[in-house]
């Protein structure tokens, strides 16, 4: 009773606090003033700057700023953003100065925009410009120029804008305070966007350049089209549409960075350069790295621009959250679900009032204590709670391997009989849906999707635990590390964690399960639910190196070994881990012709059905190493 | 445009069966009820309900559904909500009759699954379905007063198959009789089996509800013959594994007659090719109305191979199909889509001239 009256006390403060209001619009206006400036680099280039200042001149303010591809629309001072709606419009209420900047290239701003341009390490000229240099640049007029700012500058964004404030991070103007990289473009090479261990999100990386790609010959304020579909199944559009070359003929040759992407399938030394990491030493600014363990996007970049900073700029005061969301979401009104799946409480909401506004606060305006924040603030799902560790992966955590079984079974034993292994055939023109349903844009509930529709196919395999007698959690690193042999001479990798919920599991709080049947459709069956806590692919071609891909021989037993995003999950006592295993994940990934040859030249005729044999035998144990916090007896 | 033409002017048609019932006891404040054992030549007797309409200024026909699914409610005092297949017809002016077909429910005797037909000998007290609805309407037409002779059967399912069975060596009053979904030929294309493919799905919980024994007339069957809790069929019956299986003491245990029968005639034998209905509708006499489903997961081989049988074998004959887009018996509805009632509509006015000699220009 005491809880259900703590949920709905909460439930109504939520509602309360996160409707925006008309008021708060009035408000703004009332004490806010719009201006618009272009900005000066180095170089004599201009980026175009929308600030939103405060007409309180009783005290000096801090800026606050977000470096953007996508617009700091709208234009014009007398059009404003929609503060009111979300809980920026806190911000406004604490007097901060708002800034947004179109960087270099885009929309408003003068110059050639690049893709997650390189970090330039040593500088020796005035046109050796990154974009830490034009943060620097940026931050530097801003400071002298903007009335009544007390000299503190923070900057935040999510996703690209994560990349920018990334490389702001790395700009070491004095006046940066606090840096907050939010789902960080990090490496799109090998986790973040576009491509998973080198293997292509096609589906991701061709919705966004289709449009955001499109040459800006002059600064604009009118965005690029968008690209038109025969279909709205993209699943058949993919599929139908067929090898990547054909992808290329649909764009001709507009479209820069979709040419780039071809030109660079292993991680050379232009993917190298792209790697947002490398820009991480000596970092000044106190930073507070935010990402989604959910986030379809950029997950990995949230975890790994984390770690780079701690191990390469070891006393920067870094600090990382990592909530149960989606990409941003955590700006968002509602961190309540994702799909199916329910987390107990607005994590948004805790995250906004607890962790960032405090954060800002008190390092460019010195109010309030100190935030004790942890290194680590992490949400575990299926225990719904928050925890806080002085590192991560938390030092409790154990590295431990559980093994794959001739029986379908996981055990923490390795398997002890002879030439034992599962076997599928993998098929190209019958590729594993990455989602039960039919839609267009790849959905972001597909990261918590029900993963029954693929237990039941003849291409993935299913290997699980018996019913957990105690709560199991996993905090950290996973690795899969596999020990196949193919037919051909390339494939896929993928491999899925999954939570099987008790089959008497619900939310309802009371009342019969829900079941279906005839024309009735109740919520979703909840028991039984097979919750895909995250999966990961690995192109096998990069098994040994992701600069050097290497052709498998066909029919020998091969080790492949990948790194899964990091997990913070509890296995709740009565579920099941699920561990599955297919060879495609589509059209989410492209698919792998199963033949070693350039995936982005080849010809449709390349692609070819193969079969695929993991083995779990003494002599070729497959198992998925796990960081295990807690795991009972 | 013409078909947008004709869907304005079906709106007068739909209006008048989409008015609901204004009065939730109008069976009671418009029938009276009868509850009789009718005698069959064999001696036993079966439970039949008959409702008369309170008014008697005219004579009405019968329309009579034979049901193993129970007639009830049981009881002089205690009335069905509706009668008949619509509210249309219920207030059209017939004598509703339902019976329980022998051995169900309150009826005596045995249940037969699907009862095979027979060829009939005078003067024999052989039965089936046929020579049942025959002396059921030999007695209803010396028994209930107000009754205009003539006499017409439909039923959806399984009651459908026993307005089939009506047909063969039909009584004389029978004039006219709807078939809608009847179950057909169980081994190749309704319900239990599919081209000798057994339907383990339908038939694991239809037979788990179907099958419990009824040693004596009950006016309620109790539950189920065993609790499964089904909540991902498709993983129950993978785990289920061979379907001998199905017989573990948990499940059937060898207590279902029928099951035992479908799973111990595994090919298309006399088991099965006597339970064919097609083979005997040879001679139909009365107009014939078959319903059916685009849509019905059960019955849809039923209807169209039903009306087939009657176009094959039996010239001349007043033989008529209709097939919608419809799910297992949607077209009776009452609150379903658009289409259900126009063709509830259109069947009930069929069926009304053919039992009410009303004259029309239109067919």
């Amino acid at each position: 009773m005491r809880k259900l009256l703590f949920l709905l006390l909460f439930s109504a403060a939520i509602a309360a606090h996160s409707q925006g209001t008309p008021q708060d619009s009035t408000w703004i206006r009332e004490n806010y003033y719009k201006i618009e400036r272009y900005i000066p680099m180095r170089d004599g280039i201009k980026l175009f700057t929308t600030f939103y200042i405060p007409k309180d001149t009783t005290e000096k303010h801090p800026i606050l700023l977000t470096r953007t591809p996508y617009s700091c629309a709208p234009y014009g001072e007398d059009k404003w953003r929609n503060f009111h709606t979300g809980y920026l419009r806190y911000y406004l209420r604490e007097g901060y100065i708002v800034v947004s900047q179109d960087v270099r290239g885009r929309w408003m701003s003068e110059g050639q925009f690049v893709d997650v341009r390189p970090f330039v390490k040593d500088k020796k000229s005035t046109t050796d410009v990154d974009e830490a240099s034009d943060t620097y640049d940026a931050i530097d007029w801003m400071v002298k120029n903007t009335p009544h700012n007390n000299g503190r500058v923070g900057v935040f964004g999510i996703s690209y804008p994560g990349f920018y404030s990334t490389m702001a991070a790395a700009s070491a103007h004095p006046a940066l305070k606090a840096v907050s990289p939010q789902a960080p473009v990090t490496d799109w090479f090998m986790g973040d966007d576009f491509h998973h261990n080198g293997a292509f999100f096609q589906m991701d990386a061709w919705a966004f350049y289709a449009s955001f790609g499109k040459p800006r010959p002059q600064p604009t304020t009118i965005g690029p089209s968008g690209f038109d579909y025969y279909t709205k199944d993209n699943y058949k559009w993919y599929l139908e549409t067929g090898a990547l070359k054909n992808i290329m003929k649909l764009t001709g040759d507009s479209i820069a960075f979709w040419k780039d992407l071809y030109a660079h399938p292993n991680r050379d030394a232009w993917w190298q350069a792209r790697n947002a990491r490398v820009a991480m030493h000596d970092i000044k600014p106190v930073m507070l790295v935010v990402g989604g363990l959910y986030d379809a996007e950029d997950c990995f970049g949230a975890w790994n621009l984390y770690k780079a900073i701690k191990t390469q700029s070891p006393a920067t005061n870094a600090h990382l959250v990592m909530g149960p969301w989606y990409h941003g979401e955590w700006a968002s009104n509602d961190g309540t679900h994702l799909g199916n799946v329910q987390w107990g409480s607005n994590t948004s909401f805790w995250y906004q009032n607890n962790i960032e506004i405090p954060f800002f606060n008190y390092y460019l305006k010195g109010k309030g204590a100190e935030p004790k924040l942890s290194a680590a603030t992490v949400f575990f799902s299926g225990a719904n709670e928050w925890h806080k560790f002085d590192q991560w992966p938390p030092a409790a955590a154990q590295e431990q391997s559980i093994f794959l079984q001739t029986d379908g079974t996981l055990a923490w034993q390795a398997p002890s009989g002879k030439n034992s292994f599962s076997e599928y055939v993998s098929d190209p023109a019958h590729p594993v849906p990455y989602t039960e349903d039919v839609h267009f844009f790849r959905t972001r509930e597909y990261m918590t999707d029900d993963q029954r529709f693929a237990s039941r196919r003849t291409d993935v395999l299913t290997f699980q635990t018996p019913v957990l007698t105690d709560d199991l959690t996993l905090a950290g690193p996973v690795t899969a590390d596999l020990k196949v042999s193919l037919s051909s001479t390339d494939a896929d990798l993928v491999v899925k964690v999954i939570d099987v919920f008790h089959d008497d599991f619900s939310y309802t709080p009371t009342g019969p399960v829900p079941v279906r049947g005839h024309d009735n459709t109740p919520a979703y069956p909840m028991g039984g639910y097979q919750m895909l806590v995250h999966g990961e692919v690995m192109r096998g071609r990069f098994r040994e190196s992701f600069e050097v891909p290497k052709a498998f021989t066909p029919g020998k037993v091969e080790t492949v070994k990948f790194s899964i995003p990091d997990l913070a999950h509890t296995f709740k006592k009565g579920h099941r881990l699920m561990i599955q295993i297919q060879s495609s994940w589509f059209p989410l990934v492209d698919r792998n012709p199963q033949k070693f040859v350039d995936i982005y030249t080849a010809n449709d005729s390349d692609f070819q059905r193969e079969t695929i044999r993991v083995f779990h035998d003494a002599d070729h144990p497959s198992r998925i190493v796990l960081s295990v916090l807690a795991k009972g007896q | 445009m013409r078909q947008l033409l004709f869907c304005f002017l079906l709106l007068p048609l739909l209006s008048t069966c989409q008015t609901p019932a204004p009065d939730p006891d109008y069976v009671k404040h418009h029938y009276d009820k009868t509850e009789a054992m009718i005698p069959m030549r064999d001696g036993k007797r079966l439970f039949t309900a008959i409702y008369t309409p309170k008014d008697h200024s005219q004579p009405w026909p019968f329309l009579m559904e034979r049901s193993p699914y129970s007639s009830g409610p049981y009881g002089d005092t205690l009335y069905k909500r509706g009668l008949g297949p619509s509210g249309r017809l219920m207030r059209g002016g017939y004598i509703f009759v339902y019976q329980d077909v022998r051995g169900r429910y309150m009826s005596e005797g045995d249940f037969e699954e699907m009862t095979p037909a027979k060829d009939h000998k005078k003067d024999s007290k052989e039965t089936d379905e046929s020579t049942d609805t025959w002396d059921t309407i030999d007695w209803l037409l010396k028994n209930v007063a107000g009754n205009n002779g003539r006499v017409g059967l439909y039923g959806i399912s399984y009651p459908g198959f026993y307005a089939s069975a009506s047909l063969p060596d039909a009584h004389p009053a029978i004039k006219a009789v709807s078939p809608q979904a009847p179950v057909t030929d169980e081994f190749i294309g309704d319900d239990a089996n599919h081209n000798g493919a057994f339907f383990l799905l339908d038939n694991f919980d239809f037979d788990n509800y179907f099958d419990i024994p009824r040693p004596a007339p009950v006016k309620n069957y109790s539950g189920n013959l065993f609790h499964a809790e089904i909540r991902d069929a498709y993983d129950f019956f993978l785990k289920l594994g061979s379907i001998k299986n199905s017989n573990k003491p948990e499940y059937f245990n060898n207590n279902g007659k029928i099951w035992n029968e479908y799973l111990g005639n595994s090919t298309y034998d006399e088991y099965w090719r006597s339970r064919n209905i097609r083979t005997h509708l040879k001679d139909i006499r009365p107009a014939v109305l078959v319903v059916g489903g685009w849509f019905d997961a059960e019955d849809m081989f039923g209807a169209l191979r039903t009306y087939e049988a009657i176009e094959k074998q039996s010239t001349p004959n007043d033989n008529h199909l209709i097939m919608g887009p419809w799910t297992h018996g949607a077209w009776a509805g009452v609150t379903g889509r658009n289409s259900d009632h126009w063709i509830s509509s259109r069947t009930s006015t069929s069926v009304i001239m053919r039992l009410s000699r009303i004259s029309s220009t239109t067919t």
